[in-house]
């Protein structure tokens, strides 16, 4: 697992000259305690609430009560920030961020990417995640998601689904497009080259979707095309790729002697080595109703 | 803090271990502010049990039985979540399992319902109006 999956997002940042007070009023709005400091663009600093309560009281009375401490209401961001902060980059494996927190006394990171503040990844994220390992029944975290596309009408949702839940984790995204594997078969056995068209056709319009949902998201959408059978190789995928939630969308559909097929979310979830969210077609919700 | 994506989660559960298997996401999904979890267990409708011609328990009198002992098996799994700074309501409910899921979803307006399988779906996934989060038998997270 990458510390990036542990990301706050987007990250919250702070200037050296702002004033502690105000510093600490985002602090407290936003719920945080580490605040990384930003000066031209570059980390500078780091902020933590510890370093604004010992600038701004004294454990002994008679000091903090004292006259001369009024100016210190004056303060600024670099006055008290630590400087030179280690910083981390997204792909760094949380085992070594736990190692680094441990060896270097750390409570927080800056986790920097091309010189741009990604987020913060504290000891309370690396801890979360030690509790999940220890219960393993406990998601640590969601580092991957995969989206089972379809040129079926729904599919689109399922993938926005997939995509909105992702960017609340900060998990990547794959979406995967399955044809049936009688094509392929029918391809095997040199039926024309229509097969081969069908199959970039797909590829085409999976990408197209998969770009057109992900419009407007900070978001990568890795799109793959496979063919199989179609649940099988959902989760054969889902396997590999070391997914933590597949989302599919749901139909239903009659086969040729009119009883209802059993849908693939529900083939699915007896297959997938993961959770498997279902989503419904758009407006089955009212249907239903 | 992160976001969650779901604000109001309905978690249904039937009083197994396995079934609480479902609350590892619920806890997951509901991280942030403004998330609410529902726990759900649907007792079946009771029917008036009879010995020797004569009427030994009322319908009223098991139903409020199955209900008490629902509400004594949410309780402390509603406080485990709440340790967690989870908010949780409890919800029993008896009847059709199917038609107080829908009933349910539509009351609290929920945005997806999550559960175990092996705990008996109330309506296949595919008829489900909201979405469903389900974990299988082979996700080793929950086996």
């Amino acid at each position: 697992m990458k510390i990036k999956t542990l990301l706050t997002r987007p990250a919250i940042t702070t200037g050296p000259a702002t004033r502690l007070h105000d510093a600490r009023a985002l602090m407290r709005r936003r719920g945080i305690r580490n605040l990384p400091v930003i000066e031209d663009g570059r980390l500078v600093g780091m902020l933590a609430e510890r370093d604004i309560d010992r600038a701004e009281t004294s454990s002994v009375p008679e000091i903090a009560t004292h006259d001369w401490l009024a100016p210190l209401a004056d303060l600024v961001v670099a006055d008290v920030m630590a400087r030179g902060p280690v910083a981390l980059h997204p792909e760094t494996p949380v085992a070594e961020a736990a190692r680094l927190a441990r060896e270097r006394r750390v409570d927080a990171f800056a986790v920097v990417d091309s010189d741009e503040v990604a987020g913060v990844v504290t000891r309370s994220d690396l801890l979360a995640v030690l509790s999940g390992l220890l219960e393993p029944g406990d998601p640590a975290g969601l580092g991957h998601v995969l989206a089972a596309t379809s040129l079926r009408p729904g599919a689109r949702r399922a993938l926005g689904e997939a995509l909105r839940i992702a960017g609340a984790a900060g998990a990547a995204v794959t979406a995967l497009h399955v044809l049936p594997a009688a094509r392929r078969v029918a391809a095997l056995e040199g039926a024309t080259g229509e097969d081969v068209v069908r199959v970039e056709r797909a590829r085409r319009r999976v990408a197209d979707e998969a770009t057109a949902a992900a419009a407007g998201r900070a978001q990568d959408v890795r799109c793959e095309v496979a063919e199989g059978p179609v649940a099988r190789e959902i989760a054969r995928r889902a396997e590999e790729l070391d997914s933590d939630l597949i989302v599919v969308g749901t139909e239903t559909r009659r086969g040729v002697l009119g009883g209802l097929v059993e849908a693939l979310a529900d083939r699915l979830v007896r297959l997938a080595p993961c959770p498997v969210l279902a989503v419904p077609r758009s407006g089955a919700r009212d249907a239903g109703r | 803090m992160r976001s969650s994506p779901y604000a109001r989660l309905l978690v249904l559960l039937d009083g197994t271990a396995r079934g609480e298997r479902a609350l590892a996401w619920a806890r997951h999904l509901a991280r942030g502010p403004g998330s609410v979890v529902h726990l759900l267990m649907v007792e079946p409708a009771a029917r008036a049990l009879r010995a020797g011609g004569r009427t030994v328990a009322f319908v009223d009198q098991l139903e409020d039985g199955a209900r008490a002992a629902a509400r004594a098996y949410l309780g402390p799994v509603a406080a485990r979540l709440r340790e967690d700074g989870v908010t949780v309501w409890t919800h029993v409910r008896v009847g059709r399992a199917a038609q107080i899921v829908r009933a349910v979803i539509e009351e609290l307006d929920a945005d997806v319902l999550v559960l175990t399988d092996g705990v008996a779906r109330p309506l296949p996934l595919h008829a489900a109006p909201i979405p469903v989060l389900m974990s299988g038998p082979r996700c080793p997270r929950f086996a």
